[in-house]
């Protein structure tokens, strides 16, 4: 047997292995890797993997569950100011799993919970992006490729400034952070590419948004029903093996395979493909293909 | 004991109720007040070039005379005030004028000894102060100081926290000031 058929044989058993349990042990494997760095959030989750992996009915365990809850929220309540968005996201997907085992129908409340969280955090993406003073005239966009190091080998590839030149950028801006003043200009770099590239861009990503949003929305209706999660599997596995944030990728893609109905099994696979993917992208992304080499 | 999902549905809701209200005062104090877009569960991530690490913080003594001098921002050493660990980090993500006069207070109360930058790698030289500047350095509670030492103290600090805006009609960079207080005696 070939290992493309022993992959399929694999997608199918996980497919129709019991769901709730299935949700629960992938977040656990999402909360190995993404817990909070503090022994508030370590230590609960040290706790809960143990006996969640060993026992199906432990894995339901709603008092395992209020613990995580409890651990993470301590850490988001106390650094609300300093986490990123994906950490308040696998926050409350730890709640809704905690809430979940309260109920005799788990993988009800557990779809219900993981379509909204997607619906939710696209709706705040795309109202911050169509609301932001510098997004919809490609400034965001184009001060990022000007500036942000994940940024520079797009820049270098396709608007042609080089990396020579967007170091010396980066160290005036490092003199001039470390000695403010309201007078000092610096001009950056441009290039004919740059407007167009960084609108091209700008509208590519809200589109996406766009796209995923509506169909997350309106799954009622046969089309969107259809595309909802290609849109979330092209989003995915688009953007975070560029630019690797591996945590958002990750809760994406659980939060997707939890929202699933039993039996899409195309769709499933693709979801276990992209947590494949982000796997690999912690230290194969293109980002680190480009920018380093291959020494261990 | 498990609840039926028809007799609790309400509760099924929770945690997504929590991501709006969150998501709101977080779109609240980040339109009305400073809080850092991509920060503060309102998913404003790549949206915005405005963000913690654009923002700097600066420290201005300006002594009987009128003149200014650049003050260490590293109200952390100051002993008069407990300062928790993340301070900086806060106060850049979320500047409030409450911070920023808790540390202008505490940098007036000082007294400082006047010395010039004569080391590298010192943390005044990492923090921009050139070889040979003056640099101010706050004393401990205790006035501890050799005879020969001048003690200095200022009038009124300033401080405030410095925002980079991308300019995109000119492509230039430049610092704005967001917030600033002033502590006078």
């Amino acid at each position: 047997m070939n290992i493309w058929n022993q992959i399929k044989e694999l997608i199918v058993f996980l497919e129709s292995y019991q769901r709730d349990i299935l949700i629960y042990r992938l977040t656990m494997i999402l909360l190995v890797f993404y817990h909070p760095p503090s022994w508030v959030g370590e230590i609960p989750v040290r706790i809960a993997v143990v006996f969640m992996f060993f026992s199906s009915k432990l894995s339901r365990n709603r008092w395992l569950w209020l613990l995580l809850f409890i651990g993470f929220s301590a850490f988001s309540m106390r650094y609300w100011y300093e986490i990123d968005n994906h950490r308040y996201l696998i926050n409350y997907w730890v709640g809704a799993c905690f809430i979940s085992t309260l109920f005799k129908d788990r993988i009800h409340v557990l779809k219900v919970n993981a379509h909204l969280l997607i619906l939710l955090a696209f709706i705040f993406a795309v109202f911050w992006k169509l609301t932001s003073a510098d997004f919809l005239n490609g400034d965001f966009m184009r001060y990022s490729l000007l500036i942000d190091p994940r940024m520079q080998y797009i820049n270098t590839a396709i608007i042609g400034i080089t990396p020579e030149q967007f170091l010396d950028k980066k160290l005036l801006m490092k003199y001039l952070s470390i000695a403010p003043n309201l007078k000092t200009k610096i001009t950056m770099d441009s290039a004919p590419m740059l407007h167009t590239v960084a609108l091209l861009f700008t509208y590519i990503t809200l589109v996406i948004e766009i796209v995923i949003l509506i169909s997350f929305a309106l799954k009622r209706f046969p089309l969107f029903q259809k595309i909802k999660d290609y849109s979330l599997h092209f989003f995915v596995l688009i953007l975070y093996p560029f630019i690797p944030v591996i945590g958002f990728g990750l809760i994406l893609s659980l939060l997707g395979i939890a929202q699933l109905e039993q039996g899409e099994k195309k769709k499933f696979g693709l979801y276990m493909l992209a947590i494949i993917v982000m796997q690999l992208a912690t230290h194969f992304s293109i980002l680190n293909l480009v920018t380093k080499d291959f020494s261990i | 004991m498990s609840f039926s999902t028809k007799k609790l549905v309400p509760f099924i809701y929770a945690i997504p109720l929590l991501m709006c209200l969150i998501a709101l005062n977080q779109i609240r104090m980040a339109k009305r007040q400073h809080l850092d877009p991509w920060k503060g569960g309102g998913f404003g991530m790549f949206a915005s070039n405005v963000s913690t690490g654009s923002r700097v913080l600066v420290c201005i003594g300006i002594d009987k005379n009128g003149q200014e001098v650049r003050l260490l921002p590293e109200f952390q050493k100051l002993d008069t005030e407990k300062w928790s660990k993340d301070f900086e980090v806060e106060l850049k993500a979320n500047p409030t004028l409450e911070k920023l006069e808790k540390i202008a207070n505490a940098l007036l109360k000082k007294n400082y000894l006047k010395k010039l930058n004569q080391e590298k790698q010192t943390s005044a030289e990492m923090l921009g102060w050139d070889i040979r500047e003056a640099i101010y350095i706050p004393l401990r509670e205790d006035n501890l100081k050799l005879d020969n030492d001048v003690m200095y103290s200022f009038s009124t600090v300033k401080t405030a926290i410095y925002e980079i805006r991308y300019n995109s009609n000119e492509n230039t960079v430049k610092f704005f000031e967001l917030i600033k207080y002033h502590a006078m005696k």
